[in-house]
Order: C-alpha cells, then sequence, then structure tokens
C-alpha cells in the first residue's frame, strides 16, 4: 500500500518538476525566436536552453520516464551543436526545437504510458550532428588556471568571441557570502547587456575573516571600457583587467591562486533561485483549507453559546468574555483562511508561456501573422482555477486565430497593420479577476452566425441576427458541436463549450464585437472556488447558499413591484425591467404554505439580472464549497454543497445554469441583456 | 477493490472460518453480510463494502434530483448523498423512524449513504448456501440483486451488489 502511494508521490513530483521546466524551456524558446527574428540571438539563451534540457534529462532517468530521456537526450546534443556554433538557428532549427518541446509536453501529461517520440523527429534532431565544429584555435595570455577550467562550450564562446573582434576583460570582484549568489546574478545581468560574461569562477583563496568570496568573471564586450564600467557597482571592489585586445597580444593577469574544479554544471552560482519556496500540493493545501472552514464552523457554535450565556442568570460576564475570546479567535481564523488562500495562487503568467507557443504554431500553420500581448500577468488565481482555465482560454485563442485575424493581405486591403494582435489582460476586481482576450481582427460575422442558427433550428428561417440576438446564439449549446470540424460558423466555434467550463468554475463570460475592428472574450472568475463569501437564504423550507459575487443586491418583497408583461413576471427596480421568479419555481420545490415570498435577491446572470423570490435572508456566510458526489453530477442550478454546521448541508446555487435554459433565453423570460458596448 | 458481475462461487471468503469449518468438518468459504430491512424484507450487502452505519440524520433534499435521491448529509465535513434503499428496490419511499440507519459505502474514490429501514446483524454464509435470484424475482439485476440466501429465519435474505445498487 505505502509502496503504491510513494509512487504516485514521486509521480506528482516528477511532472510538476518537469512541467516547470519545460515552461522555463518554452519561454527561452520564445525568447530566441524573437531575438533570432531581431536578428540578435543572445548565447546565453540558447546555453539556458541547454541546461534545462539537460536537467530534464537528468529527471527522466531518476523517475524511469524513459521515452522523455530519450528524446531530451538527443533534443540536449541539437541544443549543444547550436550553442557549440556547429549549426545555426535558423527557422527550421526553431521549428524543430517547438515540436520537442510540445512532445515533450505531452509526454509528461502522458506519464510513463507515453509512447516514444518519432522517428521522424528524433531522425531531425540527429541532423547536424556530424559536423566538426571550427576550431580557430587562436591563442590568448589568459593565465593557465583559467584556461584549463573552462569548459568545452566556454572555450567556445571564448573564440566566438575573439572571432568576433571582441575584447576580454576579467572582472574580480569580492562579494559578502550572503548574499553573493544575488549580487553575482545582477552583476552578470548587467554585463551581458552589452557583452557576454563567458565563465564565472569561484576563488577560494582565503579571504580573511570577513566572510566574503572572491570571482573572476571572464567577460567579452564589445563595447569601450567606459560603457562597461558604469555597469559596474561602486560599493563592491573591482578591478578591470584588460587580458586581450587582440588574438596576437597580450598583458599580464591579475593573478590569484588555485581555481575551482568546474564541470559542465558550474553554474550553480548563477542559477540558485527561488530556493525559498516549497512545491505543495494541491490536495494538502485542500485538507488544510477544509480544517479552517470547520474551525469557522466551531467558531460559529461558540457565538452561538456565549450569547446564551450572556442572555443566562449569573452567566453574563463568563458569556461576555467567551464572546470577546471568539472575536479574537474569528480574527485569526481570517488570517489563517487568508493565508492558506494565497498559498495556492498562481500569477497568470504561468499559462502566457503556453498561449504564445500556440499562437505561434497556429499562426505559422494558417499563414498569418499575430503577436500576443499580455497586460496584468502577474494578477493572481487560485491553481486550481488557472488549471482549469488553460483549455477555455486555448479554444479562444484558436477561434480569434482562424475566425477572427485575417490573412496579412485581407488586413492590408482593411487599412490595417499587416500583423494581427492578440491582447491578453487580467485585472483584478474585488474577489474576482477579470480575463479578456481582444483581437483586432472581422469581429462576428453576423450573418453567417444566423445562418449557422438557422440550420440547427435555434433561429427562425427569416429572423433578424442582430449583435445582441448572435452574442447570445454562439454560447448556445450543440450551436457548434453538430457542425463539423473545420466548418466555419461565424464566430460560435465552441464557445458553447467555453461557456459551460467556465460555469462550473463559478465564472461567466460575455462576448463583445465590433465589425472590422475585432472581437473581445471577457471572462469573469471567482479568484478562489475553495472559500467563497455566500448569501444563505431559505426557500420551500431549504437552504441554499448563493455566491454574493453573483448577487447585485436584495430587497424587501413588494407586490406591487412585480408585474406581469407578456404573461411572464417582471421586477421593476429604478425603471430597469427584469424577469422575476420564485426561487421554488425555478428549481421546481412545492410552494408550501408561503404564498409570497419574503426577500428579492437580484443576480447577475449571463451579462442580464434576474429577480429571485426567497422566503428569508439568512445573512452573509464564508463558505468551504465541497463538490456533491457523481450520483448527482450535471444537475442544473448546483455547483456544490457545504457544510451548516450540526451535520446539516445546505446546497450551492449556480445560478447560471439554473436559467441558461434555451427556453428561458429566448421564451417568455428572456433576459436583459446590456446594452453592446 | 470494485467487482465487475458478481459470482456468487468467487466472493471473497471470511476470515473467519473456524466455526464453519468446525460445524462441517470441510472448509467452505463465508460470506460475511450486514442484514438490514426495508419495507419488511430483509436484504443485506457485503460487509466489506461498508464503511460505517449512521443513526439518521436529517438530510438536506435536492430539488429535481430522481426520486431514489433521498438528500445530501454531511459528515465529518464530507458531503455524501443518500440514495432511498426503498425506492432503490422499487417499493414506497422511506418513512423516517427511530431505527432508520444510513449505511455509508464506499463508491469508487466517494462514498455514498444507502438509507434503509433498519439494520438487524452480521451473517456469516456458506458461499455454497447462496443461490443465484430466481426467476421469480422481478428485475433482479437492475435492482442490483446477486442472490438469495435461506437462512431458515424469517423471510429469505435478498443479497445486493453494492456497485450495481449504487448505479442509480
Amino acid at each position: 500500500m505505502t509502496g503504491r502511494e510513494d509512487t504516485r508521490a514521486d509521480g506528482c513530483e516528477f511532472v510538476s518538476e518537469a512541467e516547470d521546466l519545460l515552461e522555463e524551456l518554452g519561454r527561452e524558446l520564445q525568447n530566441l525566436d524573437k531575438e533570432r527574428r531581431q536578428g540578435r540571438v543572445r548565447p546565453q539563451g540558447i546555453n539556458a536552453a541547454f541546461r534545462h534540457v539537460h536537467s530534464l534529462k537528468g529527471l527522466s532517468g531518476l523517475f524511469g520516464h524513459d521515452h522523455l530521456g530519450r528524446l531530451a537526450h538527443v533534443l540536449e546534443d541539437f541544443l549543444d551543436g547550436l550553442r557549440m556554433g556547429r549549426h545555426s538557428l535558423d527557422e527550421s532549427a526553431l521549428d524543430i526545437l517547438f515540436e520537442s518541446h510540445e512532445r515533450m509536453e505531452s509526454m509528461v501529461a502522458a506519464g510513463k504510458d507515453a509512447e516514444a517520440a518519432s522517428a521522424g523527429l528524433l531522425k531531425r534532431l540527429a541532423v547536424g550532428q556530424e559536423k566538426e565544429s571550427a576550431t580557430a584555435g587562436s591563442s590568448t595570455s589568459l593565465p593557465e588556471d583559467i584556461l584549463r577550467s573552462l569548459t568545452r562550450y566556454e572555450e567556445h564562446r571564448l573564440e566566438a568571441n575573439i572571432h568576433a573582434g571582441h575584447k576580454l576583460w576579467l572582472v574580480s570582484v569580492t562579494l559578502p557570502l550572503e548574499t553573493f549568489d544575488t549580487d553575482l546574478r545582477r552583476l552578470a545581468d548587467q554585463l551581458n547587456d552589452c557583452g557576454e560574461v563567458i565563465s564565472t569562477l569561484p576563488s577560494y583563496a582565503a579571504n580573511d575573516a570577513e566572510a566574503r568570496i572572491s570571482f573572476r568573471l571572464l567577460y567579452a564586450s564589445g563595447s569601450p571600457a567606459g560603457d562597461i564600467e558604469v555597469r559596474l557597482p561602486q560599493d563592491t571592489s573591482l578591478e578591470v583587467v584588460t587580458v586581450h585586445e587582440s588574438p596576437a597580444e597580450g598583458t599580464s593577469v591579475h593573478h590569484e591562486e588555485t581555481p575551482a574544479e568546474t564541470g559542465d554544471e558550474d553554474h550553480v552560482f548563477t542559477e540558485s533561485l527561488d530556493r525559498a519556496s516549497v512545491r505543495v500540493p494541491l490536495e494538502r493545501l485542500d485538507r488544510i483549507m477544509d480544517v479552517v472552514g470547520e474551525l469557522l464552523l466551531f467558531r460559529h457554535r461558540m457565538d452561538g453559546v456565549s450569547r446564551e450565556l450572556m442572555e443566562g442568570e449569573g452567566t453574563h460576564s463568563l458569556g461576555q468574555e467567551l464572546h470577546r475570546a471568539s472575536g479574537e479567535l474569528d480574527k485569526k481564523l481570517q488570517d489563517l483562511q487568508c493565508s492558506v488562500i494565497g498559498a495556492r495562487m498562481v500569477p497568470v503568467a504561468r499559462i502566457v508561456g503556453r498561449l504564445k507557443r500556440l499562437v505561434r504554431k497556429l499562426a505559422r500553420a494558417s499563414g498569418k501573422n499575430v503577436t500576443l500581448e499580455t497586460e496584468g500577468s502577474g494578477t493572481e488565481l487560485d491553481k486550481m482555477m488557472m488549471d482549469h482555465l488553460q483549455s477555455p482560454l486555448i479554444h479562444l485563442v484558436r477561434n480569434a486565430i482562424h475566425h477572427g485575424i485575417e490573412s496579412p493581405r485581407e488586413r492590408e486591403q482593411a487599412g490595417k497593420e499587416p500583423t494581427g494582435r492578440l491582447l491578453l489582460k487580467a485585472v483584478q476586481r474585488g474577489n474576482e479577476v477579470v480575463l479578456s482576450l481582444s483581437d483586432d481582427g472581422r469581429g462576428l460575422d453576423l450573418e453567417a452566425v444566423r445562418q449557422a442558427a438557422v440550420r440547427r433550428g435555434l433561429l427562425e428561417e427569416h429572423a433578424e441576427c442582430n449583435l445582441d440576438v448572435a452574442r447570445q446564439l454562439v454560447f448556445q449549446a450543440g450551436f457548434s458541436s453538430v457542425g463539423q470540424v473545420g466548418e466555419v460558423s461565424g464566430r460560435g466555434v465552441g464557445l458553447d463549450v467555453v461557456k459551460s467550463e467556465l460555469q462550473k468554475l463559478g465564472g461567466e463570460v460575455h462576448l463583445f464585437s465590433e465589425s472590422g475592428a475585432g472581437t473581445t472574450v471577457e471572462i469573469i472568475l471567482p479568484i478562489t472556488l475553495a472559500i467563497m463569501p455566500c448569501m444563505v437564504v431559505r426557500s420551500g423550507e431549504m437552504d441554499f447558499a448563493i455566491p454574493v459575487s453573483g448577487i447585485s443586491e436584495t430587497l424587501r418583497y413588494q407586490q406591487e413591484r412585480v408585474e406581469t408583461v407578456a404573461q411572464s413576471p417582471v421586477l421593476r427596480l429604478r425603471g430597469e425591467t427584469m424577469p422575476y421568479a420564485d426561487l421554488r419555481e425555478l428549481l421546481h420545490i412545492p410552494m408550501g404554505e408561503h404564498d409570497k415570498p419574503g426577500f428579492i435577491v437580484v443576480a447577475r446572470v449571463g451579462g442580464g439580472r434576474l429577480a429571485m423570490g426567497v422566503d428569508e435572508l439568512l445573512g452573509q456566510h464564508e463558505v468551504v464549497i465541497k463538490p456533491v458526489g457523481s450520483l448527482l453530477d450535471g444537475l442544473p442550478g448546483l455547483s456544490g454543497a457545504t457544510e451548516m454546521g450540526g451535520g446539516r448541508a445546505a446546497l450551492v446555487l449556480d445560478l447560471a445554469s439554473l436559467v441558461a435554459t434555451p427556453q428561458r433565453m429566448f421564451g417568455s423570460t428572456r433576459l436583459e441583456t446590456e446594452a453592446s458596448p | 477493490m470494485s467487482r465487475k458481475t458478481m459470482n456468487i462461487s468467487d466472493l471473497a471468503p471470511s476470515h473467519d472460518m473456524a466455526l464453519n469449518e468446525a460445524r462441517t468438518g470441510a472448509t467452505v468459504p463465508v460470506l460475511q453480510v450486514l442484514a438490514f430491512r426495508l419495507a419488511g424484507e430483509r436484504y443485506a450487502l457485503d460487509i466489506q463494502e461498508i464503511l460505517e452505519i449512521l443513526k439518521y440524520r436529517s438530510a438536506t433534499p435536492i430539488p429535481q434530483a430522481a426520486d431514489v435521491i433521498h438528500g445530501i448529509i454531511s459528515v465529518r465535513g464530507r458531503i455524501i448523498t443518500v440514495v432511498d434503499g426503498r425506492v432503490r428496490m422499487g417499493l414506497e419511499a422511506a418513512e423516517i423512524g427511530s431505527a432508520s440507519r444510513i449505511i455509508v459505502l464506499r463508491h469508487g474514490e466517494e462514498s455514498v449513504g444507502l438509507l434503509v429501514d433498519e439494520v438487524l446483524q452480521v451473517e456469516k454464509l456458506p458461499v455454497d448456501s447462496i443461490a443465484p435470484p430466481p426467476s421469480t424475482l422481478v428485475d433482479a439485476a437492475a435492482r442490483g440483486i446477486s442472490g438469495v440466501c435461506d437462512t431458515r429465519q424469517e423471510s429469505i435474505l435478498i443479497i445486493l451488489d453494492r456497485e450495481a445498487v449504487l448505479k442509480v
């Protein structure tokens, strides 16, 4: 038993580490792609990619993932060829790199059962490995100890720099032991801006009792000495020594004692990133969250007891004390809750890399030029939400490139830049995150949407299709699933799927479009699903929790506010009219003895508003939402359940799925929609 | 862990075979079951499928759910769906009384409750005494009935297959 659990835990660790490495590799490839197009490829980038693949190879070996290991091995050789200058980083090399990356991603996802990489890919990776590296063999007056400790790659970079006519420098720096890694990284970053740090050599010469450590950086740059000196920090002791003016002449070198043994993996000093973070399986955080939720319930009970004590004979002061203590406890529990929620947060940037690679691939495949820009990618969301957000976003990006953005020629004819622009924006708004994906393409094709809708029987033959109607149609279940793959149906491809997936996360999706100017899909999501502030209401003797984020207001029920328009009840509120229904009717529960509700909850549903009558408002609670079992899967209007104390459970309502049935959208109780922007 | 179809002959033998051995002199595997009552009839489930037995607690009904779903309860922070055993067996809906119990069964990764009128006792059934459901028993397979056993007390014991019963 334990053995099996161990394997599972190992598997998790492997996947999360491998995913991290692949994410960084992906980012590096993205940069290389950009740099190649700008004609300025940093050798550091290729080397970083090489290192990530090397680590991945090691990781696969450790966990016995053979197929991944083999691909990583061949890819490592390929990247080695690139960094050693045996072949150049051209478009086709990048294609192979991206393809390998994608293949490795799917292998990691598939686990050990993954299929081996195709022979074709392995063969393409092996091409060009036979070429001999061009060894120029120019001489330098670098001290023997430094030359000896250079890796093969560093030797190559030294040659390449000399060949390019760059000057070489030996920068000596002494740094405090506590902060040397960050200091060194900062210095290297600054130097790399106008040259290349070829090698970083620590020196273990006794540095007195000051707890400092010395390094020598072998640095090459085409910039004049003055430019380099300004990049060097003032407060550390530094000497700049010119080693080599040209391949022939040399000057003496600032000399130090024995160098460190350095192998291929000598980048530990510049690589000690993120040492202060721990990887935790999400399940453990879920468990902590559950406990916090239970503690909050106990706190509630304590409050009740304290109230009774305060009212009792002679126990008033005791009750007061308990009440105070429970108040303190509440504060601490809320802190705890915030910390646990915080621990689950990841930035939107986590999925941007994957989307960028997707954009590149799709754009190339469809012969379009598209860039993806991001705004607010530091905005955070619950890890679970982020994982589930990925496939809807991929869907939207695919839609935008296939159906929104025009070909370069069409764009030029329309007076637009030939390169289409996608913008992914993330903003936090209270307890919600608003993500929007905009393209500057042709916008929603109303006629195509109309025709598709007529074909699917969602619209009458000669019915009008304005923007409002189209916006609702494209989200209708079945709107796209009927069509064949590749069939262009306006812009509605798969939007119903996107919508239902987001609804599962308690989110909403809106579509804005302007003909010829582009389309924006806006996604509103709660930051976390684990704990949510909810309004608890009673209806037909049952308690329901409604997420506060979906409620715009609550008011007392007044008969005269509810009118009947075209045979369906509506509520008039400050000049606005919205459909009205008793929650009991919506849920098909018996009306019971209360024939009139006591209160009205006005909810935001799918861009419109809906008024619901409920018997009682029981107040706002922070609830831990738990899944209802598989036996209840697929019931409309239900997003989970929560414990209400004393072993009672209350249902958490998902209003969007409760009312989003075609009859309600287009029948007599058609939802109000916002005016189009 | 979950059996697709239950073959009476290959049911897991009981841990406690000593008594049986003493009586018959041969090693006949024994199935340990928990017997319970639904509308006067006696039913049983393999004890190994049972996680715990709860006193009835008021369940939250689920609007729009099938009749067989009695509601949900919260047990130590977990939400458990409760299936009405009577409705599942094609009988009229349960009447809650002081003897009503919820038998918590494992169901894949989750737990599901089965509402019964009364829990009787644990019985040890030699597997050769279990017969396949007689053809007179209507819808035996659909109701999740895997066999019957005449224990020579009261009515015949109807043996249920956990997985089939929870396929609602």
